[in-house]
């Protein structure tokens, strides 16, 4: 390699990095062993570079940037969360009164809301969908243990006669269906001492919760480890 | 319409990025308060179409490329800035002092920024993010939507820009200036 060509290659070259075929970079190291002026250039190019990296990351941080930002995101997710709210009410209330009374055409609604109003149930965390489910008037303890990033549904199912909060889980093609169910309208003691039961199909595991609570859990795939937050990562 | 994310992911976005987006907003802005809102704007923007991210592990490129275009829209709108021209930089270096006698110092940041502020825009992007961590030329190609020898070619100018004002070049020998005429 001549000096012309290694000026060339010294004008791309990056500490480090391997971006370069070996052949060019072997010849360019062979080059600057042997040539002490384009040495001494490539050297001094990789101090001023280390230079230039140094004061390009010489930026100071505002204090509180950090809180701001979330203070921001949460403004903006309520901001969006609203609307669907308002929607969710209105037809609520609509039920409420009447179908027939408030209703005397086919109902209309807006896609864009009901895909925002479903997918906002992905992803969150307990105390969310606990503080979700209390504004319906529906108070209660959800279990810390299974891993939410799988919920994909919750609310109100019938179960045994009687409308309890519930969750539905998927992971890896399985799922599992989680009943809350509290001593008010269940035998949670007979319940508990019964704790599982398998078909082959599906398994029912019942779970213990708070004082007179427990959680009935059906669930395939043959164990419950994969909602469980300790399970492996999805494959 | 985007979403759904939960509040923790949210959370670690903004804990493992705040300060690197922050970093590049102010390189590129040169203003405080603007990189500050342009930081907030992009995970503002990153809550609302998390979805739109398909490689989880290209997480970091994405959050650059939305403050980026953040940051594109709003020059857009703002009035045209004065700029050096370009193409009057060289890609090399221009013969000066002795490399022996002349070490690189400290580069002031400040000063930095006011060279950054003459390039435009499409010469300091690459060459702010060159000087970050771990973006590679096929990385900023990516983030630039640009094929890698125009990036490369746009870096060296950007670098030579640089290395002209803030860091003094090695003299050349005539054998060495003739080895580099026309590059």
């Amino acid at each position: 390699m001549d000096c012309r060509t290694a000026r060339l290659f010294l004008a791309f070259v990056r500490p480090g990095a391997s971006e370069f075929d070996a052949a060019d970079a072997a010849a360019l190291e062979e080059h600057l062993a042997d040539c002490p002026e384009c040495s001494l250039l490539a050297e001094h190019q990789t101090r001023s570079d280390a230079a230039l990296h140094r004061a390009m990351n010489a930026v100071s941080v505002p204090e509180g940037l950090r809180e701001r930002i979330l203070q921001r995101l949460a403004a903006s997710r309520r901001r969006r969360l609203w609307p669907a709210a308002v929607a969710a009410a209105s037809l609520a209330l609509a039920a409420a009164l009447g179908y027939g009374l408030l209703l005397p055409s086919p109902v209309a609604f807006d896609l864009e809301h009901e895909v925002f109003h479903q997918s906002s149930q992905l992803g969150m965390e307990p105390e969310q969908v606990e503080q979700v489910l209390a504004a319906q008037g529906i108070a209660t303890t959800l279990p810390r243990q299974f891993h939410y990033l799988s919920l994909i549904h919750f609310g109100l199912e019938e179960f045994h006669g009687q409308r309890v909060p519930f969750l539905l889980f998927l992971r890896d093609g399985e799922w599992a269906r989680l009943y809350v169910v509290d001593q008010r309208h269940f035998d949670v003691q007979a319940l508990m001492a019964q704790t599982r039961a398998d078909s082959g199909g599906c398994t029912v595991e019942v779970i213990p919760g708070p004082p007179g609570t427990a959680y009935v859990v059906v669930y395939t795939g043959g164990s419950l480890a994969r909602f469980l937050r300790a399970a492996p990562p999805a494959t | 319409m985007g979403w759904p994310v939960s509040q923790r992911t949210v959370q670690q976005l903004v804990d493992a990025y705040y300060e690197a987006l922050y970093r590049y907003a102010y390189r590129l802005t040169g203003s405080v308060a603007d990189a500050e809102d342009l930081t907030q704007e992009t995970f503002c923007r990153a809550q609302r179409h998390w979805h739109q991210l398909r490689e989880q592990h290209r997480v970091r490129a994405w959050l650059f490329g939305i403050l980026r275009n953040a940051y594109r829209h709003r020059l857009r709108d703002q009035r045209p800035q004065r700029h050096v021209a370009i193409d009057c930089v060289g890609d090399l270096p221009d013969p000066g002092s002795d490399p022996a006698s002349t070490p690189v110092v400290e580069i002031d940041p400040n000063e930095l920024q006011r060279a950054l502020d003459e390039l435009p825009e499409e010469f300091r992007t690459p060459i702010i993010l060159y000087y970050f961590d771990n973006f590679s030329y096929r990385d900023i190609a990516e983030q630039m939507d640009l094929p890698i020898g125009t990036v490369m070619s746009r870096l060296a100018r950007a670098k030579a820009h640089l290395r002209r004002l803030l860091v003094p070049s090695p003299v050349l020998s005539e054998g060495q200036r003739r080895a580099t005429d026309g590059l």
